[in-house]
């Protein structure tokens, strides 16, 4: 597996002008998700993971990552890495006619497969396909769908068993959208014979749908990342601002040794990335999809830790709404919520080995 | 089985709840969003009549004499059941040092409108450059014939925006080190000059309060012991609840609350998240702690009141040892919730009545908020760090 530990001339450049994109936001805020949407589709954020022969600027997942990490940085709550990264890239691979409409950010897609109580045993999949009078309906309930779709790319069991991918508009679909707890847009889908167009079925449905879930995984990996970077710096500088007993409260032995520790697993974090990068441009899905539980679970590791101490450094500041520390723990703590947790994605790996 | 005995009085505790604690109140309680200020004003009434409210007081004063064992299974009992729980600034903090310090006329004043839930009572102690470094602050109250003249502010003031007075550490003279310049004031939160503004949480929930102080006019009379002693008096008033920070009933309601969760049905599959070993050994793992710590809890307990072994920091460890603890088993309790706890729950739409088209499980309300909240834990009240450096002193004393 070939890795790649310094970014590119060209990933560093994409860096900046993320950054500096983002720098003026007020991570505390929402902000407009629409705008947030439009701007990143003109910057080709969607198509920056996608080679040429795919329609897209001939970068890879770790470009994808480069932008990830940026936006979480700045805790830009619209779904770039869900519906931009994920959904889009699936819904490309099976419809690739559809190319210009989905690099131009003209359908927002959002997979719909995570089903309450699936906790990533992935193909665990309930939600039942029927063929009525030649079309297809499906049946059932999928969770955590973070965004705000125009498109729903969902799966289901078909007739004999099999794993389907269908779309439906999010117009015909009756979402139930609600605000999540970190500030995004969450929904959850109850499907009642719910009409849906067939996309893929069969072995390559699954190959296609294992693929975004690896993606998903490394890619809110590096958004995580980002955060942590940001929770980090804002606490590295508290600690050379704010004094206490007369003195910075960076001077304090048990705080530096703090910060030395929450460095150490922000690091681990930034590493693992690699790995799962390594294992998303790789071409043996086992491997792939073990890499991929492995960042999950170290980054989510070291991200609880980093967000949680960040706040511990601040004191009680650290625990109003009005001051930014907070926010990436809700973002963190919500990370690691999904997909299972740290701990299920551990054991994936180990299921995996 | 408790760690603490005697369950003749604990079931007498219970019996009384069953009696008295409406079950939507109850329910509601349980959720975990903060107090409701009329559940509190109805259970400490209840409690009044029956002469409990002040339970850690002694007889003389309206209390109930109890034992620290007795007051940590009424503790426990009030709180497993969803009892809301009563002013704690008034009932743990204010009211000890006015029947220990107070004179007379302070005692037969307040300690009755304490005990009948009529004062609600807030902390003004840390200011914003006076956190850890509590001696440092720097709010003035200036002698004026029969009254201080207070300027300053506070900040982190619980509950201050449903309070009828707070009680303050302000500075009276800048001689000498800095703990020596400081008094114990007793001041009406509705006195002109007081000016109070929410701090809202990153739960989304108000419960801080920034206290601003402009002129504000206080009685001399309302001062407590001697001025420039107040540090000595906060000191004793700190030293005294030692054992009540250990969270052992939040504690064993969170992980009642998880072990819960992970045992409906479809919370992995089809079946139960608790029937998955790898689980159900972590949860394990956290009740073994919280076993340990209880019982921990129930030797200081016991050497308190035999009065041996009072140099040990033990203390110390029940604070960081079960706020730790209540963080870990919050995070267990998300993750047993999995995609559940993903949506917000906003504290003002679950505190009195669930929206019927609510996403998500009901299992979930109020779990994430008070996760959150509790990351204070490990700050208030002396943050972790602190405690370790009293630990650490204590041990290596020459």
């Amino acid at each position: 597996m070939e890795l790649h530990f310094l970014p590119t001339e060209e990933q560093a450049m994409l860096r900046d002008s993320v950054r500096r994109w983002a720098a003026g936001r007020d991570v505390r805020a929402a902000g407009d998700q629409q705008v947030d949407w439009a701007y990143g589709a003109e910057q080709g954020w969607l198509m920056a993971g996608l080679p040429e022969e795919a329609g897209g600027l001939g970068g890879s997942d770790a470009d994808s990552a480069v932008i990830a990490e940026e936006l979480g940085r700045a805790l830009v709550r619209t779904g770039f890495v869900e519906s931009g990264m994920v959904a889009a890239q699936l819904l490309l691979a099976i419809a690739p006619e559809r190319a210009e409409e989905i690099a131009m950010g003209g359908v927002q897609p959002v997979l719909a497969h995570d089903e309450p109580g699936m906790r990533a045993c992935y193909l665990n999949v309930t939600t039942r396909a029927e063929n009525v009078e030649g079309g297809w309906k499906l049946s059932g309930r999928k969770s955590a769908i973070v965004g705000t779709p125009t498109s729903l790319v969902v799966s289901a069991r078909m007739p004999d068993a099999a794993v389907g991918l269908f779309e439906i508009s999010a117009e015909d679909a009756p979402l139930r959208s609600y605000e999540t707890f970190d500030g995004r847009t969450g929904g959850e889908l109850t499907l009642e014979a719910t009409p849906a167009e067939l996309l893929l079925v069969g072995k390559p449905a699954e190959s296609a749908l294992l693929e975004a879930i690896d993606r998903a995984l490394v890619l809110e990996s590096a958004e995580a990342l980002g955060a942590m970077e940001a929770a980090f710096d804002m606490t590295r500088d508290y600690l050379m601002t704010r004094k206490q007993y007369g003195q910075l409260i960076g001077e304090f032995q048990a705080l530096r040794h703090r910060i030395a520790d929450m460095f150490i697993e922000l690091e681990q974090a930034r590493s693992i990335l690699v790995i799962g990068l390594g294992g998303l441009a790789g071409s043996n899905p086992q491997e792939r999809a073990r890499l991929a539980a492995a960042t999950r679970a170290r980054v989510a590791q070291a991200g609880q830790f980093v967000c949680g101490q960040a706040i511990q450094l601040h004191g009680g500041i650290g625990v109003t709404d009005e001051y930014p520390v907070g926010h990436f723990f809700k973002r963190i703590t919500a990370f690691a919520a999904r997909h299972g947790g740290e701990a299920r994605q551990v054991e994936r790996f180990a299921e995996l080995s | 089985m408790g760690a603490l005995g005697d369950e003749e009085f604990r079931a007498e505790v219970r019996a009384f709840i069953a009696a008295e604690l409406p079950s939507d109140m109850a329910s509601r309680t349980l959720l975990g969003y903060h107090p409701h200020k009329p559940d509190v004003e109805f259970w400490t009434a209840k409690l009044d009549k029956r002469g409990w409210a002040a339970l850690n007081w002694p007889v003389e004063y309206g209390g109930t004499g109890w034992s620290i064992t007795k007051r940590h299974i009424f503790d426990e009992e009030c709180y497993l059941a969803g009892c809301p729980a009563v002013n704690p600034q008034a009932f743990h903090l204010v009211g000890p040092i006015i029947y220990a310090i107070g004179n007379e006329a302070q005692k037969n004043f307040f300690l009755p409108k304490i005990r009948s839930g009529e004062h609600f009572w807030a902390q003004g102690f840390s200011e914003p450059n006076a956190g850890s470094d509590l001696a440092a602050l720097q709010t003035r109250a200036v002698r004026e014939d029969d009254e201080y003249i207070v300027n300053g502010q506070k900040i982190w003031t619980s509950e201050a925006q449903y309070c009828d007075w707070v009680f303050c550490l302000v500075r009276t003279s800048t001689e000498g080190r800095k703990q020596a310049g400081i008094s114990f004031l007793l001041v009406d939160l509705k006195a002109p000059g007081i000016t109070i503004r929410p701090i809202i949480g990153i739960e989304g929930g108000h419960v801080l309060n920034e206290v601003f102080f402009e002129d504000v006019r206080v009685p001399v009379a309302n001062r407590i012991g001697e001025e420039n002693e107040g540090w000595t008096y906060a000191k004793q008033l700190l030293g005294a609840e030692r054992t009540f920070s250990a969270v052992v009933p939040r504690c064993k309601g969170l992980a009642v609350r998880t072990r819960a969760i992970a045992s409906r049905d479809g919370s992995k599959g089809r079946g139960k998240l608790i029937d998955d070993p790898h689980f159900a050994r972590r949860l394990a793992q956290l009740e073994i702690e919280l076993m340990a710590h209880e019982a921990t809890l129930a030797r200081v307990v016991a050497e308190e009141e035999a009065g041996v072994n009072q140099h040990s920091p033990t203390p110390s460890i029940l604070k960081v040892k079960g706020t730790e603890l209540l963080q870990k088993l919050g995070a267990l309790a998300i993750e047993a919730l999995g995609d559940s706890a993903i949506p917000d729950y906003p504290e003002a739409d679950y505190l009195l009545d669930p929206p019927n088209d609510a996403p998500g499980a009901p299992a979930a309300y109020g779990v994430v908020s008070d996760f959150l909240y509790h990351r204070s834990a490990t700050i208030y009240g002396g943050a972790n760090e602190v405690q370790r450096n009293i630990i650490a002193a204590q041990l290596l004393r020459a």
